[in-house]
């Protein structure tokens, strides 16, 4: 190594496996088992999630119901694994919808600039004056329509976001020289775009589709919470937390085990967007 | 001339704005399910003179712009009808609740600007030091946890097992409501906090290595010029920008705090109004909480032009 | 000059550094540097970067960044100062030693205007009248005369200015000492001249003692008494400035002075130093510069010579000195150039530019003013040929390069290009893309490749450009500056291009690399017979790479010729003022 010291740069490491920092690993820890309960649902659950036996009523943790029941007598424990169907289902939809249509638009708006990027914009702006959870609350409570409406009404308020996010990330690598250089050389826009910004402009939108993720998950479990979005009597760690507040004094873990959940999966995918980001920007890092 | 410019092409954004949520809160009434008719009708027995007395009232018969505009004239002076379900005057329906709600939001950006503030501060001077570390992770599960989770929690620890605070209702008086509030203004307070923290302290290492930050150390300047007059003013700008946005926030964040806490604030009314399809006061506060929205970050704006230079002055070299 | 507060010119201060060494925990970034300041004297500390000089001037300051710590001595007037509480430093610092910093805009807190950053280094006695008066009267010593720059703040005054303001705030206390870290680097030539000329008269008015941090051996010569020539992380040699220019006597600087284009003659061949610099912990325990050294043997690698007296008040760490110091100061060979354009006949013109324009709206209130960046210019760049086009920023050299890469649309005139134009930028951190391997971009240019051109491949690309083809592996990150440029020299070429722009293309690198991306320029152009334009504001350097020059001022040409004519003998007084503010070169007197 030190012989080449001054004569030429260290050679590129070899692309081999980085090993994995311990928050990431953490927050692992804690996706995938709810993602394949998200899956597998009632059918790994130690009991049904939706069967009632009021003669138990709400009964602390123990042997049987491990972390209790609630006053219906189901089992708490099985209800979370239930309800990890709504907590991943809704928010990877969402996150995917608007990573999508929030990554092509900011681009072009970026790229192209002129009326697209103003009409895109404005409406950005409209948006943002808007306060999303309010929206939300009115346009499920009023409109009716469920969880998927609710869905589609939060890929709508959050794309905004993702526009202006990818579109300044964009435009930053818009102005650099290899981007120039590449549309002196007559690169099609296509491929400028593609080949070009989009890699450099990938940390943002993982990030974003991590933070989405998590932004749709505690909206959705919020309206849950306020009685909107899911019927009731359905699974969810939103509905469980309003439900069995009468109970806390009885099963305290009624309330904690998914307000825990929530917190803890919304807190893992945040890390895991934050250990992303700077792990893809590393990656292509410019300088060193 | 500029800045009158400045502040002329943010007046008319605002008035556009108004104009659009309005009609958005307006169309509430058109898009809801079930006739407007039936809807304004809320729980009274359907008699035709009642229906007629309604669609007078309503302007049913007109067209949907002129029932717009009627509707708008009223609003704009406080008069946005009387509920579907109580009969009672919106107005006074928002009357009422309001001062519970301004108060949490309130209480809520003091608490907020009051731990962010240091801490942030803290954070950023001491950058991957053990108090930063604990800082910036307190933060980071700040941010991820929701209002209604963090608020059952608080419930739950300090007011059913610890029994510190009361679990319902905000009391009577000033000192009542103070205290009964500080638990929802905490839930509510946390998760800005954490965002102003997180800003803060960005900010702090961005000024830190900043030229002049060396500059002014090498010209001998005092520690205390340079923590004022170099490090919080530059670093502190951000902030604004952020209070501006939590505050325009608290009337949305409201809606899950008080519902959790049991609190008669006009978020617990939205809730109660969205259930029972009561449109005039869902209009009413919806139009309250984006006009809000939007006037606070008007307002931020202008701030801008008071404390900072460089929007202040315009980019033209001497 | 009724005033309270101007030293009175004796007291200057005498600095004492001994065997200073920085390092990052137990990672060394400089080592054991020493030399003295005597009152009144002004030392240069000279290197590229990574050399370790600015860590240097911090240190003396007491100021550097958090986590590097310094060893050795750093006495003041005797009094030592590493190791002192930072209470005791911030007493001495502004008042003792002050430090002025490289980039005018980030130096100058962007919330104080000019007159609050001045005043609040002046003593709180003052009452508010005496202290705006002390203010005015501080920035017309500085050259601003005008009372009202001291209402404006940073953003609102140009660099010059900003750079005049840092220099009175930095000089309010009335330092003995005052150290200036690269203080004219980012400024346009002509400013840079005044602004030098300036802190040479304050120094020589007020009796302090300077010293200077540069990269650049012309400001060396033209300011200093003595200079210290700084390598990865240590002093190879320490001269007085006229013997440096004559008699280098360690092949850095030799190297250095070798490498330096000259604005009076153009060198037949451009050498620079091969390689990159190390850093400091990777060469312990041997001579700094031995991995680069044409001149190396075994002994220079076995340990690391000491700093050696060779003459008055001249040291070289060289070991070697006495056997080489015969090959050290052998001028390189020029070429005569001044008849080199008219001889040239180009008969086939590959790009022909007619009353060119170019305005840009700027946004005001109501009516949309315009600023004219281009007024009609028109050129002509024969096949094989070479053009120059100066000016200094804002003078609209990018704007017409723009034009002509088709990256922005002209307001006015014509543009007719008989093939394809390629172009290399100045920044050669965002001239590759940092996601792709260096094959890759080199592939794709290649797809883009004039059709019946000769054959050619990444291998042989990267040969052309005399980089190993093991590159094409590796992503731009591995590469350094000078390899970039390399690499988009290499990729533009791929295209086969009748005309390659290269605007500012080594502005951003140091003069050891310059030297070898003009020399590939030069040949690319000789040999392949690609017609430049080159777009620069270095005098120096366009004289070595092209035969015709045209001077841009506010948007319109003022003067246009072969270019050793035109730098030899220039006709406009905007040329001849560009010309006077070329420092001194080193192969004239100092006088």
């Amino acid at each position: 190594m030190s012989q080449i010291a001054g004569q030429a740069p260290p050679a590129a490491a070899p692309r081999k496996r980085r090993r994995l920092g311990v928050s990431v690993v953490l927050c692992l820890a804690v996706l995938i088992p709810i993602v394949i309960s998200a899956v597998f649902g009632s059918a790994i659950a130690p009991h049904d999630p939706a069967l009632q036996d009021p003669t138990l009523g709400a009964l602390a943790p123990n042997g049987t119901y491990w972390l209790g029941t609630d006053d219906l007598g189901r089992d708490i424990f099985s209800r979370l694994i239930a309800g990890a169907y709504t907590a991943v289902a809704g928010p990877l939809l969402v996150a995917l919808g608007t990573t999508l249509t929030g990554t092509v638009i900011g681009l072009l708006a970026a790229y192209r600039g002129g009326w697209f990027d103003t009409v895109a914009m404005r409406g950005v702006d409209l948006m943002y004056a808007l306060p999303a959870m309010l929206v939300l609350i009115i346009a499920v409570g009023v409109l009716g329509g469920g969880y998927y409406v609710a869905v589609v009404l939060l890929i709508f308020l959050t794309v905004p976001t993702n526009i202006r996010l990818v579109r300044s990330a964009a435009l930053s690598q818009k102005e650099m020289a290899y981007v120039e250089s590449a549309r002196v050389m007559g690169l099609s826009p296509a491929r400028i775009i593609g080949v070009h910004i989009l890699p450099n402009v990938s940390p943002t939108v993982v990030t974003n589709f991590l933070l989405d993720f998590v932004g749709a998950l505690v909206g959705l479990s919020g309206l849950s919470f306020l009685g909107l979005g899911v019927p009731a009597g359905t699974a969810d760690w939103g509905l469980m937390l309003a439900e069995n507040r009468a109970i806390m004094d009885l099963n305290p873990m009624a309330i904690v085990a998914p307000a825990a959940l929530i917190t803890l999966t919304a807190t893992a995918a945040t890390v895991l967007a934050d250990a992303a980001y700077k792990r893809i920007s590393q990656a292509g890092a410019q300088r060193d | 001339m500029s800045i009158l410019a400045f502040i002329g092409r943010r007046l008319a954004a605002m008035v556009v704005l108004l104009a659009l949520l309005s009609l958005l809160c307006f169309g509430l009434l058109g898009l809801s399910p079930g006739s407007p008719e039936q809807l304004l009708l809320g729980t009274r027995p359907s008699t035709p003179e009642l229906r007629a007395t309604i669609r007078a009232e309503f302007h049913l018969d007109e067209p949907f712009l002129m029932q717009y505009w009627h509707w708008l004239t009223d609003a704009v002076r406080f008069d946005f009808g009387v509920s579907a379900h109580t009969q009672q005057e919106v107005t006074a329906i928002i009357g009422e609740r309001f001062h519970v709600t301004a108060l949490l939001a309130v209480y809520g950006l003091v608490v907020a600007l009051l731990v962010a503030i240091p801490a942030g501060l803290y954070a950023g001077v001491k950058q991957g030091k053990p108090g930063d570390q604990v800082i910036t992770f307190g933060a980071l599960l700040a941010i991820s946890a929701p209002a209604f989770a963090l608020s059952v929690l608080l419930l739950y620890v300090f007011g059913v097992a610890l029994n510190w605070f009361p679990v319902f209702g905000a009391g009577e008086g000033l000192a009542e409501n103070i205290y009964h509030l500080t638990l929802p203004a905490i839930a509510l307070a946390a998760g800005s906090a954490a965002l102003m923290i997180r800003q803060l302290r960005a900010s702090v290492l961005d000024v830190t290595n900043q030229d002049f930050m060396t500059f002014a150390r090498a010209r001998g300047l005092s520690p205390a010029r340079i923590w004022t007059v170099y490090l919080l003013r530059n670093s502190c700008l951000p902030m604004l920008t952020i209070s501006g946005l939590v505050l325009a926030g608290s009337l949305a964040g409201a809606v899950i705090i008080e519902q959790s806490f049991g609190l008669a604030g006009l978020g617990s009314q939205l809730i109660t109004s969205v259930q029972q399809l009561d449109i005039p006061v869902v209009q009413a506060l919806a139009l309250l909480t984006g006009a809000t929205v939007i006037i606070v970050n008007l307002l931020v704006d202008l701030a801008y032009i008071v404390i900072d230079p460089r929007v202040r002055h315009p980019r033209s070299a001497a | 000059m009724t005033d309270l507060s101007t030293a009175p010119v004796s007291t200057a201060t005498d600095l004492c550094v001994e065997n200073l060494s920085i390092g990052l925990g137990s990672r060394p970034l400089v080592r054991d540097v020493s030399f003295t300041i005597k009152p009144g004297e002004t030392i240069c500390l000279v290197g590229e970067s990574g050399s370790g000089k600015s860590l240097t001037a911090r240190a003396i300051a007491g100021l550097l960044p958090a986590g590097l710590s310094a060893t050795g001595s750093v006495r003041l007037d005797g009094r030592e100062l590493i190791g002192r509480p930072e209470r005791e430093l911030r007493g001495l610092r502004g008042r003792r030693v002050s430090l002025l910093m490289q980039d005018p805009f980030t130096m100058l807190n962007p919330m104080l205007t000019a007159g609050a950053t001045i005043a609040e280094s002046l003593p709180r006695s003052l009452s508010r009248t005496a202290k705006r008066a002390e203010v005015l009267r501080r920035l017309a010593e500085v050259g601003i005369t005008d009372p009202a720059a001291a209402d404006r703040y940073p953003f609102q005054l140009s660099g010059g200015m900003c750079q005049r303001v840092a220099m009175a705030a930095a000089l309010a206390k009335d330092p003995d000492l005052l150290i200036a870290d690269e203080p004219t680097t980012a400024l346009d030539a002509s400013v840079q001249s005044e602004v030098l000329s300036l802190l040479m008269r304050l120094r020589d008015a007020r009796g302090m003692s300077l010293l200077l941090i540069t990269h650049d051996l012309r400001v060396a010569f033209s300011t200093c008494d003595r200079v210290l020539v700084m390598y990865a992380g240590s002093v190879v040699e320490e001269a007085p400035a006229a013997a440096l220019a004559a008699t280098p006597a360690h092949p850095y600087s030799a190297g250095l002075l070798t490498a330096m284009p000259s604005v009076h003659a153009r060198r037949a061949k451009l050498v620079g130093i091969p390689g990159r610099v190390p850093s400091a912990a990777d060469v312990a325990g041997r001579c700094v510069f031995e991995a680069r050294c044409r001149h190396a043997v075994e002994e220079c690698r076995t340990a690391a010579p000491p700093l050696v007296r060779i003459g008055e008040g001249h040291a070289s760490a060289c070991a070697r000195y006495e056997d080489i110091r015969a090959v050290l100061n052998v001028a390189p060979p020029v070429e005569n150039d001044t008849g080199v354009a008219a001889a040239t006949t180009h008969e086939k013109a590959v790009a022909v530019v007619t009353g060119l324009g170019k305005d840009y709206r700027t946004r005001g209130l109501r009516k949309s003013a315009t600023s004219t960046a281009l007024h009609e210019v028109s050129l002509s760049i024969g096949a094989g040929e070479s053009v120059g086009l100066v000016g200094e920023s804002g003078s609209g050299k990018s704007t017409l390069a723009r034009c002509l890469l088709g990256l922005t649309k002209p307001t006015r005139g014509t543009i007719a290009i008989d093939g394809v134009v390629q172009c290399v930028f100045q920044d050669p951190y965002t001239s590759l893309n940092p996601s792709h391997t260096i094959g890759f971009a080199l592939r794709e240019a290649l797809t883009k490749r004039v059709p019946g051109s000769d054959p050619v491949d990444v291998r042989e690309l990267l040969e052309l450009v005399g980089l190993p083809s093991a590159y094409a592996e590796r992503r731009p990150v591995a590469l350094s500056g000078g390899e970039r440029q390399r690499v988009a020299i290499a990729r533009a070429l791929a295209v086969n291009p009748a005309l390659l722009i290269c605007d500012e293309p080594v502005a951003a690198l140091d003069v050891s690399v310059q030297a070898q991306v003009l020399e590939l320029l030069r040949r690319v152009n000789r040999e392949l017979g690609t017609s430049l334009l080159f777009i620069t504001h270095d005098l120096a350097v366009v004289r070595q790479v092209t035969d015709r020059l045209v001077v841009l001022y506010k948007g319109r040409f003022v003067e246009e010729g072969p270019t050793g004519q035109v730098l030899d003998k220039p006709t406009h007084e905007y040329t001849q003022m560009l010309l006077n503010s070329v420092l001194f070169e080193g192969t004239e007197s100092n006088a």
